[in-house]
């Protein structure tokens, strides 16, 4: 969408302008807002704050904004500023930390150190090259359960599978993927 | 303590896992996205409408399109400025209208003004209390000490400048029997100038200036003016440096008599409680000393310490001192002044006068007489006291003498 759109969507109709924004923007916004506060804050926190987000470039748009080019790269920078601000306040506040307790979250549980051993970047990259290699829908199950922290149901109903095919996939994807990592020296 | 996830790795990602992990992101499903829409559109209306509350109307006026602003800044004034302004405005007038009518009023008025002293009389008055003898070093003798006395007299019309009228009186010693006392003034005035208002009969302040009075002038006398009886026609001799002379009551004349002599003449002491100088020294000490005296009278910062007992001249040879024992009896030192001059006696008959009283400080006008107050020998003691900071207890301060004159006014203003 451009900003050109958007505003032709806003004097039609402000209501549904906003509605389509959240609709076609919601997940990439989510995503980064979930980035940035996986590790401090509640799924209230985020919501919150995805929430935010669309409301701050609504009046943007609204009342200042005269971008007219395509505006995913500026909703994705105002979803990251925000991110960013919430982050500073919820970790000023607590130190809320995210806590799960299943079985298959682990498995993949290490107390080794890796920013001693490898470089945080390359270690990302590693990482998902080595998820990706996995295909589908694996790579997809994989990064909602441990990245996303879903569970086995939600995740089936993303990748039109029953719950316990997905513990399943799950189990035998993580068992490869930890195959795969030992393969690079990333192991326990 | 939450363990460490290695997918904690994946947070706060560049732009190109960010694509991956976007992409791997779960659905929002419609109860969540009416959720975040909900919200979204919560937080979007109250900022409008803090906006909208914010906004002033430049923003609506103002249009903004490319390069071209079109429209009117409307600018409105607090409610509140223009009375204050308003206010304010009257007031300036109306001070310059009342300060130009008062400079014109005070300049019609025959050039006048205020009426300032056409002259300043300022005394200085010999007192004769602090004589400071300069040692055997002939006749003179001479008395220094001086009170600053300053009158007012006499007004003029116009803005002349006032005049200021010195004048000094340093009474020498020897010969007349006055002590430096005599004051040339060419004012009316005395003592602090013209007879103030504020002037008033308190008892106790009274009492207490009256006790300070008469303890000094008992050490005093004791000491420097030497006012025991004697025996004239016992006494001792000492010669002395024929370069010096020194003003003294030559004993060995008839009737005894003061002169300039190379001589010093000691009288025995009559007074039976004293045989030796150790019981001179034993009561100055009781007088100067009991009660806390000393530190009642001369506070605990404000005045030093009083003298000993120690050579009259300042010197240390034999002839100079005040007293002396000598075959088991005391002699008293009849260099000038000793008891023969006339010493101040507190005139029980007049009130203690208190004049500039604040609640720190007044000042106690003390009259007294020294031979006799018909022939005008007398006078008064203006005796400064001021509250000690350090004791919280009245302490003096200053000293000052003048005539009985100035007494006698004050007296009669007061009208006791």
């Amino acid at each position: 969408m451009t900003g050109s759109e958007l505003k032709n969507m806003l004097d039609r109709s402000p209501t549904d302008c906003h509605r389509a924004l959240i609709r076609e923007y919601g997940r990439y916004v989510y995503a980064i807002v979930f980035n940035k506060l996986r590790s401090c804050g509640t799924q209230e926190d985020i919501e919150e704050c995805v929430s935010d987000v669309f409301a701050d470039v609504f009046i943007k748009f609204e009342y200042e904004e005269a971008y007219v080019g395509d505006i995913k790269g500026y909703i994705g920078t105002v979803a990251k500023r925000t991110a960013i601000d919430r982050f500073r306040s919820l970790s000023a506040a607590n130190s809320h930390v995210v806590y799960e307790d299943e079985d298959d979250m682990q498995q993949l549980v290490s107390d080794f150190s890796v920013d001693e051993r490898v470089d945080s970047s390359e270690l990302r990259r590693v990482l998902l090259n080595k998820i990706a290699e996995l295909g589908e829908p694996d790579s997809t199950i994989i990064i909602q359960k441990f990245y996303y922290n879903r569970t086995s149901s939600e995740i089936a109903r993303n990748v039109s599978m029953n719950p316990s095919s997905v513990r399943s996939r799950c189990t035998r994807a993580v068992q490869k993927l930890r195959g795969k990592l030992a393969e690079v020296g990333i192991s326990k | 303590m939450r363990k460490r996830n290695l997918f904690d790795m994946l947070g706060n990602a560049e732009e190109e896992p960010m694509d991956i992990l976007t992409d791997k992101c779960p659905e929002i499903y419609d109860a969540q996205m009416e959720r975040l829409f909900a919200a979204s559109e919560r937080k979007y209306r109250m900022k409008k409408r803090e906006i909208e509350r914010n906004r002033t109307e430049r923003d609506n006026n103002i249009t903004m399109s490319g390069e071209t602003v079109s429209g009117a800044e409307h600018i409105r004034r607090p409610a509140w400025l223009a009375p204050v302004c308003s206010a304010a405005s009257l007031i300036l007038v109306a001070g310059l209208l009342i300060g130009s009518t008062t400079l014109l009023r005070r300049h019609s008025g025959g050039g006048g003004g205020v009426v300032t002293p056409a002259v300043t009389v300022t005394t200085e008055r010999a007192t004769g209390t602090t004589t400071a003898l300069t040692g055997v070093s002939g006749s003179s003798v001479t008395t220094t000490s001086t009170t600053a006395v300053t009158g007012e007299g006499g007004t003029s019309d116009n803005n002349a400048g006032a005049g200021t009228v010195t004048t000094a009186a340093n009474g020498t010693a020897g010969g007349s029997s006055s002590s430096g006392e005599a004051a040339s003034s060419s004012g009316s005035s005395a003592g602090g100038g013209a007879v103030s208002s504020g002037l008033s009969v308190d008892a106790a302040l009274g009492e207490r200036a009256e006790e300070f009075f008469v303890r000094s002038q008992e050490l005093s006398n004791l000491l420097t003016f030497r006012v025991m009886e004697t025996d004239d026609s016992d006494y001792i001799t000492f010669d002395v440096d024929p370069s010096v002379e020194f003003y003294t009551r030559d004993l060995s004349l008839d009737p005894p008599t003061y002169c300039n002599t190379h001589t010093a003449y000691f009288a025995r002491v009559t007074d039976s409680r004293f045989g030796s100088t150790a019981d001179i020294i034993n009561y100055y000490n009781s007088l100067y000393y009991s009660d806390g005296w000393k530190d009642s009278y001369y506070g605990c910062t404000l005045v030093s310490d009083g003298s000993g007992l120690g050579p009259v001249l300042g010197n240390s040879q034999q002839y100079s001192v005040a007293y002396i024992d000598h075959n088991g009896k005391l002699y008293q030192n009849t260099f000038y002044p000793n008891g023969r001059h006339p010493v101040m006696n507190l005139f029980e008959d007049y009130p203690v006068i208190i004049k500039d009283r604040t609640d720190t400080s007044f000042t106690a006008i003390i009259p007294y007489y020294t031979y006799d107050i018909s022939a005008g020998m007398g006078g008064c003691e203006l005796m400064s006291f001021a509250i000690d900071p350090a004791c919280g207890d009245w302490r003096i301060v200053k000293e000052e003498f003048d005539d009985f004159s100035y007494y006698e006014e004050c007296r009669q203003k007061l009208g006791v």
